[in-house]
């Protein structure tokens, strides 16, 4: 099992390495167009071929890898936050307001996410630039991303604020902020940290889904999930089996995300 | 008969009631979502190029007076209390009749896909228990775990370039998730000291699994199964887009396109009530189960 983390760990370094040293890799821009090679097949110069407007497939593929890794992440950071705030400020409230701000959580996380999700994405600002597009695109996954984390957070914080230390600090005048910043969330940073790998792989197969639906990252900027919605018209698969690149570079990175971070959900799950 | 009978009203009231305790709340989420998106006052007739600014701007006011969660929500729920969903942007029919035309393709798609993933699922976790090799277990963990890291949407391409329907798509999105799910409940089960003490007295594998592993385990199945409902209710989106299946999930996406937002609140509701229904009933069977235990 060590050498299947190793060679995983192998994987998502190389390609971070890959998708954020594309610009040094490729020395182009994802724009760039040949215009005389359009619709070209894999070959010499562009190694994956080129798109209908004859842009290097690979270059985009390295650049959508940096858009969607890069942001994920961000995206689960800022669920995770949201969900040790909530958490540890209803465990820290207790009574009736920690039961109300619960049932309230279980209410959000009973909405299937993908149609809030959508709720969200329908009222976008209809004139804003991908780049603008991309990082509302990736703040609305963190953004409805907490509820499943609030529970084991909650339970966990209710744990530490029963110990020892806890109430040796509240006995000492510490109370407030200083509470929850300097002694309660460190605390709670393994059940963080697996809501965080949790929700990793989710965002990022739910920005390939948003995307492939013509939802997500809008163009030209590219992003993993873009990249796919050529798949629309299955027909082209058959013919262009190269178009698979993206899905396939996804699915290595989703799976050893998920091997890698066994181990911490499996804490999760437990909690 | 009476003592039945008794049961199922307790049960379709403990139902009803906290639908109707949750579908508002629900609606006030959504609501809330709606107005707290940045694009909420931007109206697509504003980028008209033959309406002056005053106009827009009179535009933006108008959509700026709605930016109230709780005023568009109560007035979201009086119009459903008069059976009025009001009228589809896109589509220029009422919400409601759009709703009874396509409610029937996804309540198919979602059954079979469900019972097929389940049939699956519970048929490998059953082959897997009763095999006992580490190499079919590895080779059953190993196809999940692939399956799933491929985002449903693919999966529906996968099945529609294998001419398949789309309840074989989902049947492909539930099955893994299930599998995981449903061994690990299991295999946890299988290593409880009574199951060991009865396999030690001789009980044959096939008697160990239905009498002594699966009954301790059906609470948590019935969580898995309602859990099963809401992954399915999910991936009806990109499933039913990208096989052109003419269900709730096909409408809803082309809602979100059409920036409807009387249709998409619907369908948000629609499958919220959904998955809530499944997990009231799975909550009524775990405690229902842990009852007659006790």
């Amino acid at each position: 099992m060590n050498a299947v983390r190793a060679i995983c760990l192998v994987v998502v370094f190389g390609v971070y390495a890959c998708a954020l040293g594309a610009g040094l890799l490729t020395g182009g821009s994802y724009e760039l167009q040949d215009r005389s090679h359009a619709a070209e097949p894999p070959g010499r110069v562009h190694w994956l071929g080129t798109d209908d407007l004859g842009r290097d497939r690979l270059v985009r593929l390295l650049y959508g890898a940096r858009t969607s890794l890069v942001l994920a992440p961000a995206a689960a950071l800022l669920a995770a936050a949201l969900a040790t705030l909530i958490g540890s400020g209803a465990a820290l409230a207790g009574g009736r307001f920690e039961q109300a701000a619960l049932y309230l959580v279980d209410v959000v996380s009973s909405t299937p996410w993908f149609f809030a999700l959508l709720l969200m994405r329908a009222v976008l600002p209809l004139n804003v630039g991908p780049a603008v597009s991309v990082s509302i695109t990736f703040a609305i996954l963190g953004l409805l991303g907490w509820p499943h984390g609030v529970r084991p957070v909650a339970a966990r914080s209710a744990v530490v604020i029963r110990s020892e230390f806890m109430r040796q600090a509240r006995a000492s005048g510490i109370g407030g902020l200083r509470l929850l910043g300097v002694h309660l969330v460190p605390n709670l940073m393994p059940v963080v940290a697996a809501h965080f790998w949790a929700t990793l792989p989710a965002f990022i197969l739910a920005e390939a889904n948003l995307s492939l639906l013509g939802l997500g990252v809008a163009e030209p900027l590219p992003s993993l999930g873009n990249l796919m919605s050529e798949f629309r018209d299955y027909r082209v698969i058959a013919e262009r089996p190269w178009l698979l690149a993206p899905a396939v570079l996804l699915i290595a990175m989703i799976a050893a995300l998920q091997l890698i971070s066994r181990k911490v959900t499996a804490s999760y799950d437990c909690t | 008969m009476r003592r039945a009978l008794w049961v199922l009203a307790q049960v379709v009231c403990h139902t009803a009631g906290r639908l109707a305790l949750r579908l508002p709340l629900i609606a006030l989420f959504a609501c809330t979502l709606l107005c707290l998106a940045p694009g909420f006052d931007s109206d697509e007739r504003s980028l008209d190029i033959r309406l002056s600014a005053p106009s827009v701007a009179a535009l933006r006011h108008a959509q700026n007076g709605l930016r109230n969660p709780l005023r568009m929500c109560a007035a979201y729920l009086e119009g459903l209390a008069r059976g009025d969903l009001g009228e589809s942007t896109t589509f220029g029919v009422p919400v409601l009749d759009l709703a009874r035309e396509r409610w029937p393709a996804t309540c198919r798609s979602v059954l079979a896909g469900l019972g097929a993933g389940w049939i699956l699922a519970g048929g490998s976790t059953l082959l897997v228990m009763l095999w006992r090799s580490r190499a079919a277990s590895g080779a059953a963990a190993a196809l999940t775990t692939a399956l799933i890291c491929i985002p449903a949407a693919l999966v529906g391409t996968i099945v529609m370039l294998l001419d398949g329907p789309v309840e074989a798509a989902m049947a492909a999105v539930i099955f893994p998730r299930v599998y995981q799910y449903t061994s690990r409940v299991l295999a946890q089960a299988s290593t409880e000291p009574h199951v060991r003490a009865a396999e030690a007295a001789g009980v044959t594998r096939w008697r160990l699994f239905w009498f002594t592993c699966l009954p301790p385990a059906l609470p948590d199945l019935l969580a898995t199964a309602a859990a099963s409902v809401s992954m399915a209710l999910a991936s009806v989106v990109p499933l039913e887009v990208i096989c052109d299946s003419p269900g709730l999930g096909q409408l809803a996406w082309k809602a979100t396109l059409g920036r409807d937002v009387p249709l998409l609140v619907f369908v948000t509701l629609a499958m919220a009530a959904a998955a809530n229904l499944a997990n009231t009933l799975a909550d009524t069977g775990v405690r229902a189960l842990t009852r007659s235990r006790s």
